[in-house]
């Protein structure tokens, strides 16, 4: 048996894969599945679980160095002692990375298992990188910390606990794109990891973890030097690995054109993969309201929804996965999302707002949906005739479109 | 000295971390104060003050129980330190949240393997702040360290970890193989 099958059946990453699968199994399975609509969006909310895996992973670490700590005057003897802590280090991350690849499988059955068509992208694939990527930076980091503790109950727990609040710290207060990896609270329609960033963090969490390793094992080598040129070259490239994502900057998600399908007119309706099959619903649930805003007379009208499309597009209103997926009360949001440009919420005017809860109210009121509160809406629309109303909204959409006025 | 070491990082922590509520990472509109979980630090270096090697050759000797009190009563008394120095409605929270921590120690320490025992104290608290938190509704009721002063089950799960937690550490005695 070679010595690299040896260290990965002693490492403590074996007895520990079944912790490490229950975490991110609980996670999985706890929280909010709306992500099984969409594979980006899944991969990379699972990519997420690290915040909770790299704790874990980098204890294991720190016992690990604890223990090559304890034994550094025997391993020192040795030829090639370097590759004791390497060896160390791949058990732990190889158990690991075996792990979080089940939990992908497991994600993929649940995408599946909803009805989504199969259609993972390569930048999903990079998304699973990134995340063993981390994992194993944060484990050499604490081979290293139980390396120099050497007290294995007492590395393992400070190693774990740095780690939990290095991470949110950086999430925090920044740079966020060092561990940043996944996790997204809204759907990945219309964006996608930013790759020019996940690119650049695998080689941070390369060179890390390769730093370091050279770092523990010229401490571990007694009589023959370590490979010094090498570990120079190794810091300095991951210094520059370092400059270079963080001046990347913290947009981990950036803008994606997905490709859609559409059904339908008046109005037409354009989804994402995993959506299409929602579109005939959400047709029948917006027809009716372009109809009443058509006979009210109201210009312009959204003839297209598309889930690509940003509020305020007018001509073409955005679409929520919520809404999609059966969440018909937000039909109304939706025809008034297409008039209002996200940054009229940046100024506050109160014929803005009189305009944005009169149109909802009266589109609601269309369709026999739940209208809210009239507290804030004039009589006329309240109380008045079918062409005081139309005739409100005719205005209300008008001051909509007008909303945002350049400073 | 470990003990006094995280008391005294528990103590500067407290003043340092905002007392306010912080965004949770990849939770939308979520906000969870960090306070709470400032014995977590105690509860980091405890693992390794509790656990004693050899101690199927400890127990024999005569006192090993009473070497094992007064190691506890040292932890209880000198955990109060940083309670006494919070503000005085985080002190009932902080008691109560320190007795979670020491008792759920004792338990792993006494019950779990040495290279597992560190695991509950330390990422208990971590998936409670992270998972149990909500944006609208208040921390689900297993995500015991962030409940309300008054919430009355998390105080008596404190209790019961610290008199089950004293207990076996006092009384469970290693089998000896052979």
């Amino acid at each position: 048996m070679s010595g690299w099958t040896v260290s990965l059946r002693r490492s403590p990453g074996r007895h520990a894969a079944p912790v490490l699968f229950t975490v991110l199994i609980a996670q999985v399975l706890i929280r909010d599945r709306a992500w099984t609509y969409e594979w980006t969006w899944a991969l990379y909310q699972l990519a997420f679980n690290t915040v909770l895996l790299s704790p874990i992973v980098a204890g294991l670490g720190a016992w690990e160095g604890a223990r090559l700590a304890d034994s550094s005057d025997y391993i020192g003897t040795c030829p090639r002692s370097w590759r004791v802590a390497l060896s160390a280090w791949l058990g732990l991350i190889l158990w690991t990375a075996v792990v979080y690849l089940v939990g992908v499988v497991v994600v993929a059955l649940l995408v599946l298992a909803r009805g989504t068509p199969f259609g993972p992208r390569l930048v999903d694939t990079l998304t699973i990188l990134t995340a063993i990527g981390l994992m194993a930076a944060f484990g050499a980091l604490g081979i290293g910390l139980g390396w120099l503790i050497r007290r294995r109950l007492a590395a393992a727990p400070l190693a774990a606990a740095l780690t939990f609040c290095t991470t949110l710290w950086l999430y925090l207060a920044g740079p966020g794109q060092f561990v940043t990896v996944g996790g997204a609270s809204g759907s990945l329609a219309g964006a996608t990891p930013n790759t020019t960033i996940q690119w650049r963090q695998v080689s941070v969490f390369v060179g890390i973890s390769i730093t370091l390793l050279l770092l523990i094992s010229r401490r571990t080598s007694w009589g023959v030097r370590g490979p010094v040129v090498l570990g120079l070259f190794s810091t300095l490239a991951t210094t520059i690995a370092v400059v270079g994502l963080a001046d990347a900057g913290q947009a981990v998600l950036v803008p994606y054109n997905e490709p859609v399908t559409c059904t339908g007119v008046k109005p037409q309706v354009c989804a994402v993969g995993g959506y299409a099959r929602f579109r005939a619903r959400a047709h029948d649930d917006l027809a009716p309201l372009i109809h009443a805003l058509e006979a009210a007379k109201v210009s312009p009208i959204p003839l297209v929804f598309n889930q690509n499309a940003s509020p305020g597009q007018v001509l073409v209103g955005p679409l929520q996965n919520r809404f999609l997926t059966g969440n018909t009360s937000d039909a109304a949001l939706l025809v008034s999302a297409a008039y209002v440009d996200k940054r009229c919420f940046l100024q506050t005017r109160r014929e803005d707002d009189v305009a944005l809860f009169g149109l909802q109210w009266w589109l609601a009121g269309q369709v026999g949906g739940d209208r809210g509160n009239a507290d804030l809406l004039p009589e006329k629309l309240t109380k008045g005739t079918p062409a005081d109303q139309a005739a409100f909204i005719r205005d209300a959409v008008h001051t909509l479109v007008n909303c945002y006025q350049a400073p | 000295m470990i003990v006094v070491l995280a008391l005294s990082i528990q103590v500067t922590a407290t003043t340092l971390w905002p007392s306010s509520a912080v965004s949770v990472p990849g939770r939308e509109d979520v906000q969870a104060v960090i306070w709470p979980l400032s014995p977590v630090i105690l509860g980091v270096a405890l693992p390794t003050v509790l656990k004693q090697g050899y101690l199927d050759v400890r127990q024999v000797a005569a006192g090993w129980q009473r070497d094992r009190l007064e190691l506890l009563a040292f932890i209880s008394l000198a955990s109060l330190f940083p309670v006494a120095a919070a503000s005085e409605h985080e002190q009932l929270v902080l008691l109560r949240n320190t007795g979670l921590v020491i008792g759920l120690c004792l338990l792993a320490t006494t019950f779990l393997p040495s290279a597992a025992s560190w695991l509950p104290p330390t990422l208990g608290p971590m998936a409670m702040w992270l998972l149990g938190t909500h944006s609208l509704s208040p921390p689900d009721r297993w995500a015991l360290l962030l409940q309300d002063r008054d919430e009355i089950v998390s105080r008596l799960v404190a209790g019961f970890l610290m008199i089950a937690g004293g207990t076996a550490y006092l009384t469970r005695r290693r089998r000896v193989r052979g």
